[in-house]
């Protein structure tokens, strides 16, 4: 049993972010779930799925402790005590699994998928422990030929597919072998949305018209001690206009700058200079900024503005999940109590939800864009909210300078999918890259080497036609997969009310 | 056409806090003293005011400043009638010393034209040389372009023009003020001198005169706006209006 949760884990974290090996994801669980179904022991079952979160959790959480940011213990603190939190959940999943296979195997691998992503789910809110990352489905962003679901279902729906996937293949030596055929058949019927498929948008390929963006992006590269920096601020922001001005030989529709590239704060009337600059480009541009907090507001806030050319900076997005620890706030008593012991160091309260903007363009119409600061792009409910407002595209602004390439990589790797679920382009924006192009599949149509100072620029066309994710979300999913899973879980207490064991 | 040079460019010299000895306000020299403007005036001054959670003065003006550091310089700008409501605007600038700035600020040039006034291009290409030779104003690898920033007039002659320390009002002269501007980022690799002029056509109501060069309120400026010294009045030169350039 051990054994089987240790390889689990190892799969798991093998398939996710930075090692990247996607697929394994389609195995990762089959050891553990190949094992619970032998064991009739509920303690057994909770520590073999303690241990397999144990292992996948830590593994692929290490990128915490080696950021910069935070002070002192406030991160190792918080790993130590939130990576056996996240354990417990997949501890309670192979509890609740073996509970249920003691009435029948079938039932308990029926109610996997549903199971697994109500864990996903609880513990991306707010009411949880708000950390969407590491989701299952995010395993296979990288490669759009199997993600294209997500378009229908989300992350939850992908999720949910390669659990089943896992289940399936713990199945199918006990069922029959035409079963088999029909099992195998289900659980392959989401290729066909792969590219080309039913659920592959008209074409990858963008050019320049009325119905496409040009976005020029600037990855300062920026070392985290030299940010907000009084001292730093002329040769930062040198260094953002040198990039800006090398890319706009040819002419964009926006410049996007990382989340917290203006340096200055912002006043309830925005920031004259920052609108001088924009005219000075003649071009929009969405940058990150601090905004100071009104008088009765708890405190700062992590925006983004879009500083036009007539002269307005206008707030177009707040960071709605500021990270705990060392970016919000602290808002509770034990958030507060740890503050007073200098462990929470964050001083952001959290933003208000944003709408599209309306981004003008010199030529045609203008279009609504929707603008993301961050880890706010890992919440799949804000992206398709801006979708369903009316946005056409993306901008995901961020910076990882602090927290490195790990999370930063991790971060591209679940912009990738807000694209396909959205059927929107996505231009994410990062300090120190990834900085990507991503089209309304979810393929990288450009890219600036992460790391690096650059800049670029590139065309994308627009957002189509909603897809039905974006008209159901992912509640319809989660809720569906957890009444599943309670529906099966019913049935097992009825069985053993009846004495069938 | 009478001449006039005048000192212009880049009147400011900010001293982040890292490097004072790299100053060299060599406009403030100019009119008598070693020390730039900006070192004396921002003495104490934090650039980092800006990210200070107390709020800033001019927040809710957006950061822009409620009146100028007033410098005059010889020199000045002249009105020329070229008939049938044509007019064209002459800026002379003298050779002067470059101004070490190192920062990234917004040179603003105020300049006072016809209400109603209209022109094909809103722009402002300062050249240096002599007339015959004269090329574009290169600084910082970009040819310096000013360009009227319509915005900028809405959102801060409210609170210059007529202010205490600010832009003479000229409402009742037939002139409004206009604000042109563009980025510019510190280049180390200027010469140690700079010198320009430029010009601007532009076309008006045929009844409109000329400013009278004897009324002390009529001038241009040009304002070094640095963002980060919120509470430090800009460094302005001004260049007196000059009789009329059809004189010559």
């Amino acid at each position: 049993m051990r054994v089987a949760a240790l390889a689990t884990g190892a799969l798991l974290a093998g398939a996710s972010h930075p090692a990247g090996f996607g697929p394994l994801a389609f195995v990762s669980l089959v050891p553990l779930l190949h094992a619970l179904l032998r064991t009739p022991s509920l303690g057994r079952a909770f520590r073999a799925g303690f241990l397999a979160g144990l292992v996948f959790f830590g593994v692929s959480f290490c990128w915490v402790l080696g950021s910069q940011v935070g002070g002192g213990l406030a991160l190792p603190l918080a790993f130590a005590i939130g990576i056996p939190l996240l354990a417990s959940g997949c501890g309670l999943l192979a509890l609740a699994l073996v509970w249920i296979a003691r009435g029948s195997p079938r039932l308990a691998l029926g109610a996997a998928p549903g199971l697994w992503v109500a864990t996903e789910f609880a513990r991306s809110q707010g009411w949880g422990l708000s950390i969407p990352w590491n989701h299952l489905g995010y395993a296979l962003a990288d490669q759009p030929f199997l993600v294209q679901g997500a378009s229908i279902a989300g992350v939850y729906g992908l999720s949910a597919w390669i659990v089943a996937v896992n289940a399936g293949l713990v199945l199918l030596p006990r069922i029959r072998p035409r079963a088999r055929f029909a099992l195998v058949a289900a659980l392959a019927a989401p290729l066909a949305l792969g590219p080309g498929g039913l659920g592959d948008p008209e074409s990858p390929e963008s050019e320049p018209g009325a119905d496409s963006l040009r976005v020029a992006a600037v990855q300062p590269a920026l070392d985290e001690r030299e940010r907000h920096v009084p001292e730093r601020l002329h040769a930062n922001l040198r260094r953002l206009l040198d990039l800006t001005q090398s890319v706009l030989a040819e002419r964009a529709d926006v410049i996007a700058w990382p989340e917290s590239a203006w340096e200055r704060a912002l006043g309830p009337s925005g920031d004259a200079f920052l609108a001088a600059i924009a005219h000075d480009l003649e071009t929009p541009l969405v940058t990150g900024a601090w905004r100071r907090p009104d008088r009765e507001e708890p405190g700062w806030r992590n925006a983004a503005v879009l500083a036009t050319s007539a002269g307005r900076t206008p707030v177009v997005a707040e960071k709605v999940y500021p990270v705990p620890v060392y970016e919000r706030a602290p808002d509770g008593p034990t958030a507060r109590l740890l503050a007073r012991a200098g462990l929470w160091s964050g001083r952001f309260a959290p933003g208000a939800g944003s709408a599209p903007v309306l981004l003008p363009r010199e030529a045609g119409a203008s279009v609504p864009i929707g603008v993301l600061v961050c880890i706010d792009a890992s919440h799949p409910e804000l992206a398709r909210g801006l979708r369903l407002a009316g946005a056409r595209l993306l901008i995901a602004i961020a910076n990882e300078a602090g927290t490195g390439a790990w999370s930063a990589g991790l971060h591209a790797r679940i912009t990738r999918l807000r694209a396909v679920e959205n059927r929107m382009p996505v231009v994410r924006v990062a300090n120190t890259g990834p900085t990507l192009w991503i089209d309304a599949g979810g393929r990288v149509a450009a890219s600036l080497t992460p790391g690096e100072r650059a800049s670029g620029s590139h065309a994308l066309r627009l957002a189509g036609a909603l897809p039905l994710y974006a008209r159901i979300g992912e509640k319809a999913v989660v809720t569906s997969c957890f009444f599943t899973a309670l529906a099966i879980g019913a049935a097992r207490f009825f069985q053993s009310r009846r004495g069938v064991e | 056409m009478m001449k006039i040079r005048c000192s212009l460019f880049v009147g400011a010299a900010l001293l982040l806090a890292a490097l004072p000895a790299f100053a060299i306000d060599g406009g403030f020299a100019a009119v008598g003293s070693s020390e730039s403007y900006y070192e004396k005036a921002s003495a104490g001054e934090a650039a980092a005011a800006s990210s200070s959670v107390a709020p800033q003065a001019s927040e809710a003006s957006g950061g822009l400043p409620t009146s100028l550091f007033v410098v005059d310089a010889q020199g000045g700008v002249a009105y020329r009638d070229l008939g049938n409501g044509a007019w064209q605007v002459q800026l002379e600038m003298a050779e002067r010393p470059h101004e070490h700035v190192d920062a990234v600020y917004d040179l603003v040039l105020a300049l006072p034209l016809p209400v109603g006034s209209s022109s094909r291009a809103w722009r402002i290409e300062p050249r240096t040389g002599a007339s015959t030779t004269a090329k574009r104003v290169v600084y910082g690898k970009e040819a310096i372009v000013l360009k009227r920033n319509v915005p900028l007039e809405r959102a801060w002659l409210p609170l210059l023009a007529g202010a205490a320390g600010g832009l003479p009002d000229l409402s009742r002269t037939g002139y409004a003020w206009t604000l042109w501007d563009t980025i510019v980022r510190y280049d180390a690799s200027a010469g140690a001198t700079l010198q320009a002029f430029a010009t601007f056509d532009y076309t008006a109501d045929p009844r409109v005169a000329a400013p009278d060069s004897e009324n002390p309120d009529n001038a241009a400026y040009v304002i070094t706006w640095i963002p980060t010294l919120e509470a430090v009045p800009p460094f302005a030169i001004r260049l007196d209006v000059v009789a009329n350039g059809n004189e010559e």
